[in-house]
């Protein structure tokens, strides 16, 4: 029993946090609402040279042939920068849907392709705009037809036709969103404490009043408790062993509200400034409520759980 | 990372489960807050002393197995899924012994952890005062030189089971002129000793768990200060560390508890309670994670320190949880008085002991997160 990640899986990680926080600064990701090319722009870049977005790939195939354990603490740095773009469809999803002999593999490891994926997990093809392959269950002859996204960074698009289950890619991916939503989380509860302690009102930094030291204690809380969770569910899928549904559904589960719960406390804690589009928070927010229901909305989750815990007896 | 067990870590699961399932109580025992309940709880923990089992941790000369956290983790899974009697030396051997542990001469060590391992002594701590609860630095009870020892004077309450224990422990003011955390000594002292004076208080469930404790002129020898004269407060500190954190409630109290609530959600079918029950079963698990992680830094030498109390808090409103959620699903038969009312009612305690949540929440939000005091 050790529950700890490796050097080389926390260097990981700590070399993608520095990386971008040089390549995907708040401008980038406030830019993706109105510029296409910047869902793969530099950020993106930064990652393939990484050798990230070829993290799943198979070695033979140019890819770095890493685990879920060895990537899940890198998706939360990348969820904690909020980058755009379509990379779970493209990192973690599409190397587990492509036929192993596919062309597109070298392409994605090198950075060079896009992908989108449609599911019955996640119906919506993120960023289809700017995918070089869309991953459907059947050959789609109709074009994509784009749908209002509540994220301006993150655009959604449809398809006429049946959806199929995406069975272990939908899995993995759920758990690198689950990550994502960690960082995000983080993110939004150091952007709350930073702020609290600069803002003065009746002569005192906000921060020492303690309504708005439980409230940002909660959260911390929530962080706290979802994080081993996720972390878990990487090394379900990395060794499975006949509770990766329900690992998996867990972390999707508590990481969405434990990032929900940091979204609505770093708006309560910044006040009417947070409300605004000048301060880079709502970013920060949107993403939160746009990745609560991709990969497996909250209820199908629920559902899942519902399956595994109460039909049969553990 | 490796969430597998060693077939010696293997082997002590099945020793322990075997040796429960042949010891263990059939039926509950009686409330260890009654006479009665008190001394047959006493009497199991001689048997899991007997066995070597009442203090896994310890050092084989004290009655222990020097046995890893991983392990005590292992042994404690197996004792509560087992729904053996709750621990009534619970206040010495999670409490003080971790303490004394560290800060006891070899003399006290000696003296006190062996007759603490089989509860031939059981203890009771002796913290709040009436006039210092959350605000603990703020106690008034005295102690003052005498000869080579000690005179206490002063009044101490809201000491569980005081009434039936054998030894106390608590802080005292040795320093008349300090203020706050400085000038506090701790001291160690029998429940009988002359002039001092146990006097129950009845709880919301009719039982005496609770009393207080008056001291008058209560003499204690040098050989029952506990760590140095005037450093009470960080001798204490340590041991409410270990108590808000990985020592008093382990996980497996709480996944015991998720399994029988999950046992009420399966023969439902109201999905609303069912899908708060998953989730409050997948709490119970999140901590137990969260427990593997801490032991993991632990061993790598990182000091658990104030995040103890995030544990705290979410052990304490957990527990509340499972149990609500429980009465929810027995419908009527909740009005009843059996386990689970049992069981709710000693939850709704958590959040207020051992430091309360909102005590807790400060700490979090000033000393985890670094927001102003």
């Amino acid at each position: 029993m050790r529950f700890a990640f490796t050097r080389d899986q926390r260097m990981l990680a700590q070399t993608v946090a520095e990386t971008l926080a040089k390549a995907c600064p708040p401008a980038l990701v406030r830019a993706a609402r109105t510029d296409p090319s910047v869902r793969r722009g530099d950020a993106w870049t930064a990652l393939a040279d990484l050798g990230l977005l070829g993290a799943a790939v198979p070695e033979h195939r140019g890819g770095l042939g890493l685990t879920p354990l060895d990537t899940v603490l890198a998706w939360v740095e990348i969820g904690r920068a909020c980058v755009p773009g379509p990379l779970v469809e493209t990192a973690v999803a599409a190397p587990l849907l492509l036929p192993e002999g596919s062309p597109w593999l070298e392409r994605i490891a090198v950075g060079e392709a896009a992908a989108s994926v449609r599911c019955a997990e996640n119906p919506y093809l993120l960023d289809a705009d700017i995918a070089d392959v869309l991953l459907l269950p059947e050959e789609a002859t109709a074009s994509p037809v784009e749908a209002p996204s509540s994220d301006g960074t993150r655009r959604l698009f449809t398809v006429a036709g049946e959806t199929a289950p995406g069975g272990a890619a939908a899995d993995h991916a759920a758990v690198a969103v689950a990550a994502q939503l960690l960082g995000l989380g983080e993110h939004l509860l150091e952007s709350a404490v930073a702020y609290a302690g600069q803002r003065r009102q009746f002569g005192k930094a906000i921060g020492s009043f303690q309504a708005i030291k439980h409230l940002l204690a909660d959260t911390a809380v929530k962080l706290t408790f979802a994080t081993p969770v996720v972390h878990r569910a990487a090394y379900s899928l990395t060794y499975p062993g006949g509770h990766t549904a329900r690992d998996v559904s867990a972390a999707k589960v508590a990481a969405a509200e434990a990032a929900h719960h940091a979204a609505r406390t770093a708006l309560q804690v910044h006040g009417a400034i947070g409300y605004t589009d000048e301060l880079d928070l709502h970013l920060w927010l949107s993403r939160v409520f746009a990745l609560v229901p991709a990969w497996g909305d909250p209820g199908l989750h629920r559902a899942r759980l519902r399956a595994v815990l109460l039909d049969a007896p553990r | 990372m490796d969430l597998t067990f060693t077939p010696a870590q293997e082997a002590l699961r099945a020793e322990v489960r075997e040796w429960l399932a042949a010891n263990a109580p059939a039926a509950p025992l009686p409330s260890m807050d009654t006479a009665e309940g008190f001394a047959r709880h006493r009497a199991w923990e001689r048997r899991l002393a007997e066995a070597r089992l009442s203090v896994l941790s310890w050092p084989a000369e004290y009655g222990g197995r020097a046995a890893g956290l991983v392990e005590w983790l292992i042994f404690e899974e197996e004792y509560w899924a087992a729904g053996a009697p709750g621990r009534v030396s619970q206040n010495g051997i999670f409490l003080l012994a971790p303490t004394l542990l560290h800060y006891g001469t070899p003399e006290q060590k000696a003296r006190f952890l062996p007759k603490m391992a089989t509860a031939e002594e059981v203890w009771a701590q002796a913290w709040s005062e009436p006039e210092a609860g959350s605000d603990l630095a703020s106690l008034r009870a005295t102690a003052t030189p005498d000869g080579d020892g000690w005179r206490l004077n002063g009044q101490k309450t809201w000491s569980s089971r005081a009434v039936f224990a054998d030894w106390g422990f608590g802080l005292f003011r040795s320093d008349p002129e300090s203020q706050r955390h400085h000038g506090l000594t701790y001291y160690l002292f029998p429940l009988d000793a002359p002039g001092l004076t146990v006097r129950p208080i009845a709880q919301l469930d009719g039982e005496t768990g609770f009393a207080e404790i008056f001291f008058d002129d209560v003499y204690v020898p040098a050989a029952q200060v506990l760590g140095g004269v005037g450093e009470g407060w960080n001798v204490a500190m340590a041991t409410t560390s270990s108590e808000r954190g990985l020592t008093l409630r382990s996980p497996g109290r709480f996944m015991a508890v998720a399994d029988r609530l999950l046992a009420l959600a399966r023969a439902s079918d109201d999905q609303t309670l069912q899908d708060a029950a998953i989730r409050a079963w997948l709490d119970a698990d999140a901590y137990r994670l969260h427990t593997w992680a801490a032991v993991a830094r632990l061993e790598e030498g990182v000091e658990l320190g104030p995040a103890s109390s995030l544990m705290k808090v979410f052990w304490s409103e957990l527990d509340l949880r499972l149990h609500e959620l429980a009465l929810a699903l027995r419908g009527p038969d909740a009005a009843l008085a059996d386990r689970w009312m049992d069981g709710f009612l000693f939850a709704l305690a958590g959040p207020i002991y051992a430091g309360t949540n909102e005590i807790q929440r400060n700490i979090i939000a000033e000393r985890v997160l670094g927001l102003p005091r």
